[in-house]
């Protein structure tokens, strides 16, 4: 199977679930905030959804991840390195929230911004070359894993939580996250796909990373001075 | 590996190259932060051209809205009632320690601005109601007070039944105590 079928499979298995926990979710998006102050006790579906649209609608996770899979042609490695992401940022989304752990959203979010640089840098070979090693992009998009988790963590932490059914909702939100980003990657995905079958990727490829770390730089500058203008 | 080395196999950028793009990337990200990010989100604007495309005005959203609505139920500003509107006025003397009412007959809903003075005294009052056929003693205060001569407010009944007041002279002199109200009620009565 080409990865282009494999892909619009998954894409259209996820609109499906995607479809479902919007029909179940109705009428709560415009109050998300709201909901999630006033909710008591076990609200699985709710905080799934809500974890869903925080991941795409979350440009910052989602250019990290178009970094990430630049030049994964392989859906094995896509799930490893998708994998490895969302171990960590379930562990410290999960530690945040539960630990009540206060981490400066704006910092958080700054690195996040440093985690897209980074990436695209790694993307254009740039350590090889200036320092003549390739540092371990596992482990690389491990630890950036684990920074996201804690952007997403204060995100929640925004929100005075009510504690009956606090574990069993942080999951559904990590839930939500990763189905969010199964979504959002199969779309990825499937765009990247048709642009690496065209003569003009080879040449686009440079400019593509060259764009992406701007954009980091972007996320970077807007929380750092979002940190130094509300301090 | 993953990286552009498979789609340029014979080799890695230049380090030059690659200076430059991260140099380049970096100069992108300025402009974009100074003419537009930081007008937007922050109002700060050191070139002037994000208040030229009006991108400014994104910060100058009313900060004081949020804290000036209180938490609790906020006041009607329109209630609308069918039915005549009353005026009653009703003096109602009290001799030293003596107490006695003046209510309103209210359906839920109805609504009278009311205005009482004393004239040789003081008094404790108690505004209050009762719904109809309450037990004894059933009733809810809305305004206690004491050593007051006069008084005056808007009310709206939040129940049906009758809403008034019971005035207590508590002073060594007789007082009269005079009461107006204007609005849309029933009927007002001594009880």
């Amino acid at each position: 199977m080409t990865l282009h079928a494999t892909a619009l499979r998954l894409l259209l298995a996820v609109l499906g679930c995607g479809c479902i926990g919007a029909a179940l979710a109705h009428g709560v998006a415009e109050g998300d905030a709201g909901f999630i102050e006033q909710s008591r006790g076990v609200q699985l579906a709710p905080f799934v959804y809500l974890g869903a649209k925080h991941m795409v609608t979350g440009y910052d996770h989602l250019l990290f991840l178009f970094g990430v899979i630049f030049f994964l042609y392989r859906l094995r490695d896509v799930g490893i390195y998708v994998t490895l992401f969302a171990i960590g940022h379930s562990a410290t989304l999960l530690y945040g929230v539960l630990s009540g752990s206060h981490v400066d959203p704006y910092l958080v979010d700054a690195i996040i911004g440093l985690s897209v640089v980074y990436k695209a840098l790694d993307n254009l070979g740039a350590y090889r070359r200036w320092f003549g090693v390739q540092p371990d992009t596992r482990a690389a998009v491990l630890i950036f894993g684990l920074f996201h988790g804690f952007g997403l963590a204060t995100k929640l932490q925004d929100f005075t939580l009510d504690a009956d059914g606090l574990v069993a909702n942080i999951l559904a939100f990590n839930v939500g996250v990763e189905i969010g980003q199964l979504l959002a990657l199969t779309a990825i995905l499937l765009a990247m796909d048709y642009w690496r079958r065209s003569a003009a990727f080879a040449r686009q490829a440079f400019a593509a990373n060259l764009l992406l770390m701007s954009a980091g730089f972007v996320l970077m500058g807007y929380q750092i001075a979002g940190y130094f203008t509300t301090a | 590996m993953h990286d552009i080395s498979e789609q340029h196999p014979e080799q890695l950028p230049s380090a030059r190259s690659l200076r430059r793009a991260t140099l380049l990337a970096a100069l992108i990200a300025a402009a974009v932060l100074v003419t537009a990010v930081l007008p937007a989100e922050y109002g700060i604007d050191p070139t002037g051209i994000g208040r030229a495309l009006g991108l400014t005005s994104l910060n100058q959203a009313p900060p004081a809205a949020a804290p000036e609505a209180p938490a609790a139920a906020p006041p009607a500003t329109l209630v609308k009632r069918a039915g005549e509107l009353r005026s009653d006025e009703m003096a109602l003397p009290l001799m030293p320690g003596q107490g006695a009412e003046i209510k309103a007959v209210m359906a839920a809903g109805d609504h009278f601005v009311f205005r009482w003075t004393v004239a040789g005294g003081a008094v404790s009052f108690d505004m209050h109601g009762e719904r109809h056929a309450a037990a004894e003693g059933e009733f809810t205060s809305y305004w206690l007070g004491e050593a007051q001569s006069a008084a005056g407010g808007s009310f709206r009944a939040p129940f049906a039944g009758t809403h008034g007041f019971y005035w207590q002279n508590d002073g060594t002199e007789p007082v009269t105590v005079r009461l107006q109200t204007s609005g849309f009620y029933e009927a007002l009565f001594m009880p």
